[in-house]
């Protein structure tokens, strides 16, 4: 799943640290998803998206095979 | 002494399970985040995995007679080679899935 959280974080000068605080998350946790190595549960990708003040469908986007 | 090593079990089982998956429904151990429970949660399905087949091998090994000439365990050595199985593949697993998702 690819998202932009990098690109937006960047433009709200925040730091991986300061977002992952805001989150209740780790920092490592930030990097591990803004690096796609790992998917974030629907409660923290809505609260990056509400912190991100981004829709949530614009934040995370996925281009696997549709079902 | 069979009730008192029962008791220290529970107690055990209490203490080590909410270390061992690190969420916070459990009165003991950590409250870890989202990636580190996933890690955790990776972890013991694999060391679970690894388990199983141990328990596989050993049991095609006894149905076919393939071991016959090893010197076999005792039931007791039996167990705790099967707990130690368990707790050293969740710690390689663990650390390996902390690697591959870290910083």
């Amino acid at each position: 799943m690819e998202n932009n959280i990098k690109e937006l974080r960047k433009k709200m000068n925040l730091s991986q640290k300061e977002l992952a605080k805001s989150c209740s998350v780790s920092r490592q946790t930030i990097n591990a998803i803004e690096n796609n190595k790992y998917d974030p549960t629907l409660q923290l990708a809505f609260q990056l998206a509400s912190i991100l003040e981004t829709p949530l469908e614009q934040l995370f986007r996925y281009e696997g095979k549709h079902l | 002494m069979q009730f008192f090593i029962q008791v220290l079990v529970i107690a055990l089982w209490v203490a080590s399970i909410g270390w061992i998956t690190g969420k916070k429904e459990y009165p003991v151990g950590p409250n870890d985040d989202e990636r580190k429970k996933a890690i955790k949660d990776r972890s013991m399905i694999q060391s679970w995995i690894t388990l199983l087949l141990f328990l596989l091998t050993n049991f095609l090994f006894d149905r076919f007679s393939i071991n016959e000439e090893v010197p076999s365990l005792s039931s007791a050595n039996l167990e705790l080679f099967y707990l130690i199985v368990a707790l050293v593949s969740y710690l390689i697993f663990y650390l390996i899935n902390s690697r591959k998702l870290s910083a």
